[in-house]
C-alpha cells in the first residue's frame, strides 16, 4: 500500500515536471515567435515604398521612363541558334 | 459508560460526545446543505480561466504585400504593494518609459495590487526595463496592431483602438472578420496565483481573425499619396483626395487624403485628419459636372458635336441672374463648349435636355446614392427633385452647382466614359478568406449597368480628349498616352448663403491612356491657394500620377510602340493612326 502511495506521488512529481517544461518551451517558443513577428515588421517597413523612396531621394538618385535607344530586348533562340549567338542582344525599336 | 469512572471524567466525556455530536451535524450540514455554494467558493480559488486571444487577421493589398499585420508587445504594469522604495523606482521608470516621474509616482502609491504603468511598449523599451530587475514590476504580452507602410493608405485601413476594436476605415467596417472569436484554457491555480501546469482540464482554441485582401496597390498607393502630398503643399490647400481607379472593374487601385495621419499612432491626429474626404465629404462639383449634361445631350440626340452655341462673350442673363465665363467667347461648337468649359454655352445647350432628362442622367450616372464601396461613413451627396427646382437649377446644375457629388462617384461617372458607357461599381474589398487560404467571402464585381450607348461614350472620349489637348486641362497632358478628363472649379458657399469669390473646390477627373483606357484618376482640392482652378491644381497630380503608373503597368508610350506607326491628335480631338511610310 505504502509503495503504492509512493509511486502515485512520484508519478504526480513527474507530471509536474514535464507540465513545467512543455510550460518553458511554449514559452520560449512564443517569445521566439512574437520576435520573429517584429523582425517581419521592420522588415515590411524596410521594404515599403514609402521607405523606400525616402532612401532613394536621401541618395539622390532619380529613376526615369528610359528613352527609346535604352530599351534592348533580350530574344530567347533556339538550342542551336543560341550556340551561335550567345551574349547578343536586339534592339527591340531598331 | 463504565462504572469506575470518576464524575470529572464523565464530565469530560458527555463535553466530547457533544462536541463530536455538534460537529458530526455540522459535517452532514457542509456535506449535504451547504455542498454547492462552498464547493463553488473553492472552485473559484483554485480554477483559473486563461483567456486565449485570437490573432487579428492580416490586411493584404492585391499583390498580397502586408498593409496591417499584429505584433505582440509588452505592457509594463505594477503591483504597489510590492515596491518598497517608490521614489528612486519612479525615477528609474520615467527615464526609460518617457512619462513623469510625479506620474508614475502617482500610480505606484495607490492602494491597488495592479496599475497599467505603460501599455504596448516597444521591444527595447520592454528589455530596458526589465534589465533594473525591480521587484513588483512586471510584463504582460499584448497585441498590437502594426501598419508597416505607416501613413499609406490610412484612411482605408483605419485603425483599432486599445483593445483591438477596429475604429475606423475597414478595421471597423470588417471587425468582426478580423477579430477573430477569444478561446479559453481552465487550469488549476497555486497558492500564489500561479497557473500548475500539469492541471489544465479543458481548452478551448481561440479562432483567429480572417484575412483580407483589397483591391488597393500599394505601389500606385504610394505614387498617389506622393504626389497628392506635393500638390497640397504647393496649393496650401485646406483638404486634398486622389483615387486611382479601374474604370472597367470599379477596383480602386489607390485612394489617398490629405491631410493625412498615422495608424500607428493615430492618437496624435486630430479627428479631423482622420476623415476619409473621398467618401464623407461632399462638394459642389463646377464644370466637372457638364459630363453629365454633355452626355445625356448627345446620348438623347438634342445636340451633335459640331453644333454651334453663342456664348454671348462671357456674360449671360438668365432669369434675372448674370452668370459668366471665365474667358469670353462667342459662337462655338458643342464639343468646344465643353473643351474651353463655357458655363453660358453648357445652360443654353441644358434647356434642350430639360428638367427630366437632365434628372434622369443624374441618377443614371449614379449621383445622389451611396456607390455602395465598402468603406464605413459614405455619403450620398445631394440631388434635389425636379419638382423642387426653381427656374435658374436646369441651368446651375448642368454647370455643376445646386448639387453635391462626391469625389468617388466622380470617378466613377468618369469610368462610364473610359469603359464604354457602363457604371461600375466600385470595390476596395476583393475577397476575405481564412489562414490556411480558404475563400470566406468574394467580393466580386457586380455587372456594370448601361449608361450611354458605347457611341456617346466614345464621343464624350473624343470631348474629354479635346479638354487636355487644347482645352482648360493643357497641364494634364502625358506625352504618349493621351489622357482624357473634365475640370471643375465650383465655388464654396459662404455662411450667408451666398457663392463665395475666394473659397473654392478644384477638381480634374481624368483617364488614360485615350484609346484603351486604364485608369481613371480623380484629383479634388478644398480651398486651394493662391490659384484655384482645377485646370491648374489638380492637373499636375494627375499628369505626374499618370505618367508614374504608365511606367509601373510597362505601358509604352505611343512613340516607342513602333518607328510604323505614328500617333497623333487631331484638332477633333480623335486619335488618328497613320502608316510612315518613310
Amino acid at each position: 500500500m505504502t509503495f503504492v502511495a509512493v509511486m502515485y506521488v512520484n508519478q504526480q512529481a513527474l507530471i509536474y515536471q514535464m507540465g513545467l517544461k512543455v510550460k518553458q518551451n511554449n514559452d520560449v517558443y512564443t517569445k521566439l515567435v512574437d520576435h520573429n513577428k517584429i523582425v517581419i515588421y521592420n522588415v515590411l517597413n524596410l521594404r515599403s515604398p514609402v521607405s523606400l523612396e525616402r532612401k532613394l531621394l536621401a541618395g539622390k538618385v532619380e529613376l526615369s521612363m528610359p528613352s527609346k535607344w535604352q530599351v534592348v530586348k533580350l530574344v530567347k533562340k533556339g538550342p542551336i541558334a543560341s550556340l551561335f549567338a550567345s551574349g547578343r542582344q536586339e534592339n527591340r525599336f531598331k | 459508560m463504565y462504572k469506575g469512572a470518576t464524575p470529572r471524567i464523565r464530565k469530560v466525556l458527555y463535553a466530547l460526545i457533544i462536541v463530536f455530536a455538534l460537529l458530526g451535524i455540522r459535517l452532514v450540514f457542509v456535506q449535504l446543505g451547504a455542498a454547492k455554494p462552498l464547493s463553488a467558493i473553492a472552485s473559484n480559488q483554485y480554477r483559473l480561466a486563461v483567456p486565449l486571444l485570437p490573432k487579428r487577421g492580416v490586411i493584404y493589398d492585391r499583390n498580397l504585400k502586408e498593409l496591417a499585420i499584429t505584433i505582440n508587445l509588452n505592457s509594463v504594469f505594477a503591483e504597489p504593494f510590492r515596491i518598497k522604495d517608490k521614489g528612486s523606482v519612479s525615477q528609474k521608470l520615467a527615464n526609460i518609459l518617457g512619462i513623469s516621474r510625479d506620474e508614475i509616482y502617482r500610480k505606484l502609491s495607490q492602494e491597488k495590487g495592479f496599475v497599467w504603468l505603460a501599455r504596448k511598449v516597444s521591444p527595447d523599451t520592454a528589455r530596458r526595463v526589465l534589465a533594473l530587475n525591480i521587484k513588483g514590476i512586471d510584463f504582460v504580452k499584448e497585441p498590437q496592431r502594426a501598419y508597416p507602410n505607416g501613413v499609406i493608405a490610412s484612411h482605408i485601413m483605419g485603425f483599432t483602438d486599445m483593445d483591438n476594436n477596429g475604429i475606423e476605415g475597414l478595421e471597423l467596417r470588417f471587425d468582426k472578420y478580423l477579430k477573430g472569436v477569444t478561446g479559453c484554457r481552465y487550469a488549476i491555480r497555486d497558492a500564489k496565483q500561479r497557473e500548475v501546469p500539469s492541471y489544465e482540464y479543458k481548452e478551448i482554441q481561440p479562432m483567429d481573425g480572417d484575412n483580407m485582401v483589397l483591391t488597393i496597390d500599394s505601389v500606385i498607393q504610394s505614387i498617389a499619396e506622393r504626389e497628392l502630398e506635393n500638390g497640397f503643399k504647393k496649393y496650401n490647400a485646406k483638404g486634398a483626395c486622389v483615387i486611382v481607379m479601374d474604370p472597367f472593374t470599379g477596383d480602386i487601385l489607390a485612394l489617398a487624403n490629405r491631410p493625412s495621419y498615422d495608424p500607428n499612432n493615430a492618437k496624435a491626429s486630430p479627428a479631423d485628419f482622420r476623415r476619409n474626404r473621398a467618401i464623407c465629404d461632399f462638394f459642389e462639383p463646377g464644370s466637372s459636372f457638364k459630363i453629365v449634361a454633355a452626355s445625356g445631350l448627345l446620348e438623347e440626340k438634342a445636340v451633335k458635336p459640331g453644333d454651334k452655341f453663342f456664348c454671348e462673350n462671357g456674360e449671360y442673363k438668365w432669369c434675372g441672374h448674370t452668370y459668366h465665363d471665365h474667358t469670353p467667347r462667342g459662337w462655338l461648337p458643342f464639343k468646344d463648349v465643353i473643351k474651353y468649359s463655357s458655363n453660358i454655352g453648357t445652360m443654353k445647350a441644358a434647356q434642350k435636355l430639360g428638367k427630366d432628362r437632365m434628372y434622369k442622367y443624374i441618377k443614371k450616372f449614379g449621383f445622389g446614392a451611396k456607390t455602395g464601396i465598402e468603406l464605413p461613413g459614405e455619403v450620398t451627396g445631394i440631388t434635389a427633385h425636379p419638382v423642387t427646382w426653381s427656374k435658374l437649377s436646369l441651368c446651375s446644375i448642368s454647370i455643376g452647382q445646386e448639387v453635391t457629388v462626391t469625389a468617388l462617384q466622380l470617378a466613377c461617372a468618369m469610368s462610364v466614359f473610359a469603359n464604354g458607357g457602363n457604371l461600375v461599381k466600385p470595390r476596395i474589398v476583393e475577397r476575405i478568406q481564412d489562414g490556411s487560404g480558404h475563400i470566406m467571402q468574394n467580393f466580386e464585381s457586380k455587372k456594370p449597368r448601361r449608361v450611354i450607348s458605347e457611341e456617346t461614350a466614345q464621343e464624350m472620349r473624343n470631348i474629354l480628349r479635346g479638354v487636355v489637348d487644347s482645352g482648360t486641362a493643357e497641364l494634364a497632358e502625358v506625352d504618349g498616352y493621351f489622357p482624357g478628363g473634365k475640370t471643375g472649379t465650383g465655388q464654396k458657399v459662404e455662411p450667408n448663403g451666398a457663392y463665395s469669390h475666394s473659397r473654392f473646390t478644384a477638381s480634374f477627373i481624368g483617364f488614360a491612356p485615350y484609346d484603351n483606357p486604364k485608369f481613371v484618376i480623380a484629383v479634388i482640392m478644398d480651398e486651394p491657394r493662391p490659384f484655384y482652378y482645377g485646370g491648374v491644381v489638380c492637373t499636375p497630380v494627375f499628369k505626374r500620377v499618370t505618367a508614374e503608373l504608365m511606367s509601373y503597368y510597362k505601358i509604352w508610350p505611343a512613340s516607342l510602340h513602333s518607328d510604323n506607326v505614328k500617333v497623333s491628335t487631331s484638332l477633333k480631338g480623335k486619335r488618328e493612326i497613320k502608316k510612315n511610310n518613310r
